[in-house]
């Protein structure tokens, strides 16, 4: 399993929708992170801290943006994205994005 | 010549003045440990609702900074108070999950729904508008900024009901 800690491999200051809203957007993470991990090696591991914070735009268009793209289910979710955080409320809401977002 | 008293009765005699030593030890002592503990309590509920003032404080810092970003009216360039943003609610969440975890105290719905009517919609984004203070949305953040206010005060007597405070 592919494992991908945000703050070093993506950035500490994760932000914005879109790659128009910036260099570090929800949509690229998505696509250079998160649907490339998925496509490549099945499941991903997504280490979360050390960022400074994420925007619920960022998080959405990320984690319910690859859900959506790639077709999961919400049982597919759980098996092939595992979340780590210090703070559960964060993968709370991720989960709910992932989970609004399952076919 | 007085009449020699009863070895056995002297022995009782003996017995009961070491119990009534031992009870009263024990008694000094339970008192002492209840004293302890209330006062450990006491201290424990200052600084737990010392910390939860704190943050109450933040959210409503919070809450004043996102109606200033959505409206402009900010003096703080707008990027710095995107990330100002972000970082304080991500402390504000951190906080509240270890006092959830540790006292149980409970407001993660809350503080979801306050990050979300914040950061969810056009919150650094490049086709974001400037909107007005009547437009939904500054309604939306101030009403979440209440909800978990008053969520952070039903959890705080919940927790340390109003006679113990």
């Amino acid at each position: 399993m592919k494992k991908i800690v945000v703050a070093t491999d993506f950035s500490r200051f994760p932000a914005g929708r879109f790659l128009t809203d910036g260099p570090f957007s929800g949509e690229r993470f998505r696509e250079d992170f998160l649907v490339k991990s998925l496509q490549d090696d099945g499941a991903v591991e997504i280490d979360l801290d050390g960022v400074v914070g994420y925007g619920s735009s960022f998080l959405e268009e990320a984690f319910g943006g690859a859900v959506r793209k790639l077709g999961l289910s919400s049982a597919a979710i759980n098996k092939k994205i595992q979340l780590r955080s210090s703070d559960g409320s964060l993968i709370d809401e991720i989960r709910d994005y992932m989970n609004d977002s399952a076919s | 010549m007085p009449p020699a008293s009863d070895p056995t009765i002297e022995w009782i005699k003996i017995g009961v003045q070491i119990l009534g030593y031992v009870v009263g030890w024990v008694l000094v002592l339970k008192g002492w440990s209840i004293a302890q503990k209330a006062q450990r309590a006491s201290e424990n509920r200052k600084e737990v609702r010392a910390v939860v003032e704190g943050l109450a404080t933040l959210v409503l810092e919070v809450q004043t900074a996102a109606v200033a970003y959505f409206t402009e009216q900010g003096e703080i360039p707008l990027k710095a108070s995107e990330w100002w943003i972000l970082s304080s609610i991500d402390r504000i969440s951190r906080s509240f999950a270890s006092l959830k975890d540790q006292i149980g105290f409970d407001v993660s719905k809350e503080i979801t729904f306050f990050k979300r009517s914040i950061t969810l919609t056009d919150f650094g984004e490049a086709g974001r508008k400037t909107r007005t203070v009547s437009d939904p949305l500054i309604q939306k953040i101030g009403g979440a900024g209440s909800t978990l206010l008053s969520a952070i005060d039903r959890e705080l007597t919940r927790i340390y009901p109003l006679s113990n405070k």
